[in-house]
């Protein structure tokens, strides 16, 4: 084996290296990434690229429950990676099924090159839920994020509330 | 002669660490076609690395 192929074969080695970092650079790092922190309080919950990703190859959202009587705090975070700012449009609204129940918050954005821009909404959602139903049952609201024509949809489940008269323990049966 | 195989593992060693690390980090955000891309670059690299140290005598 000659010299010269020794190094060609190592320059292909390079070659392919150099090929795997760019792919990962421009294809895993460029573009738009956006994550939804749902913050109660207590129990921060983010949901990133990976559970939108799933919505959008296999179709079902993402869920997050809520407590009746706690107010939720909403950050919607868009991270820009390109080289250019990036201005988009961004709501949240909450639907019951096709009917919409209210617009939570609607503005502009602009995430800087290499930089982030988030939007905030406060959310206390027992004002959300009908009038008269059950409080001992829980609840299903959809929340839609429209970010330019984008839709990002999670599934929030109301817990249960406690009734005012308290909950009735059933007496154990005769034996 | 050994100082450089020595200085040879390190090399791969490093590559290797750096692809792990971008590979954990950014193989979330890769693509399908960045995914079979990455897939074949790196059968090659390996490949050409086998080839590269039968040429050396190993």
């Amino acid at each position: 084996m000659t010299g010269k192929n020794k190094y060609i074969y190592l320059l292909l080695t390079i070659a392919c290296f150099v090929g795997i970092i760019l792919i990962f650079v421009f294809d895993g790092y460029m573009g738009i990434y956006d994550t939804l922190l749902i913050d109660n309080g207590q129990f921060p919950q983010t949901i990133g690229s990976e559970q939108w990703r799933q919505q959008d190859e296999f179709g079902y959202p993402p869920s997050v429950s809520m407590e009746r009587e706690r107010s939720v705090n909403l950050t919607y975070t868009v991270e820009n990676h390109h080289f250019s700012a990036y201005n988009v449009n961004v709501s949240m609204s909450l639907w019951d099924g096709a009917t919409k129940v209210a617009d939570l918050t609607s503005g502009d954005i602009t995430a800087p090159a290499f930089g982030k821009a988030s939007i905030t909404a406060v959310v206390n959602i027992s004002q959300y839920i009908p009038a008269g139903y059950p409080a001992e049952q829980s609840y299903n609201l959809a929340l839609v994020i429209n970010r330019g024509g984008v839709e990002r949809k999670v599934q929030v489940y109301i817990n249960p509330g406690i009734p005012k008269s308290g909950i009735i323990i059933p007496p154990p049966p005769a034996r | 002669m050994k100082l450089e195989y020595i200085l040879y593992g390190f090399g791969v060693l490093f590559c290797v660490a750096g692809v792990a690390y971008l590979a954990a980090e950014f193989v979330q955000n890769l693509s399908d076609l960045g995914k079979i891309g990455s897939l074949l670059l790196t059968v090659g690299l390996f490949a050409f690395l086998g080839k590269y140290f039968e040429a050396l005598g190993w």
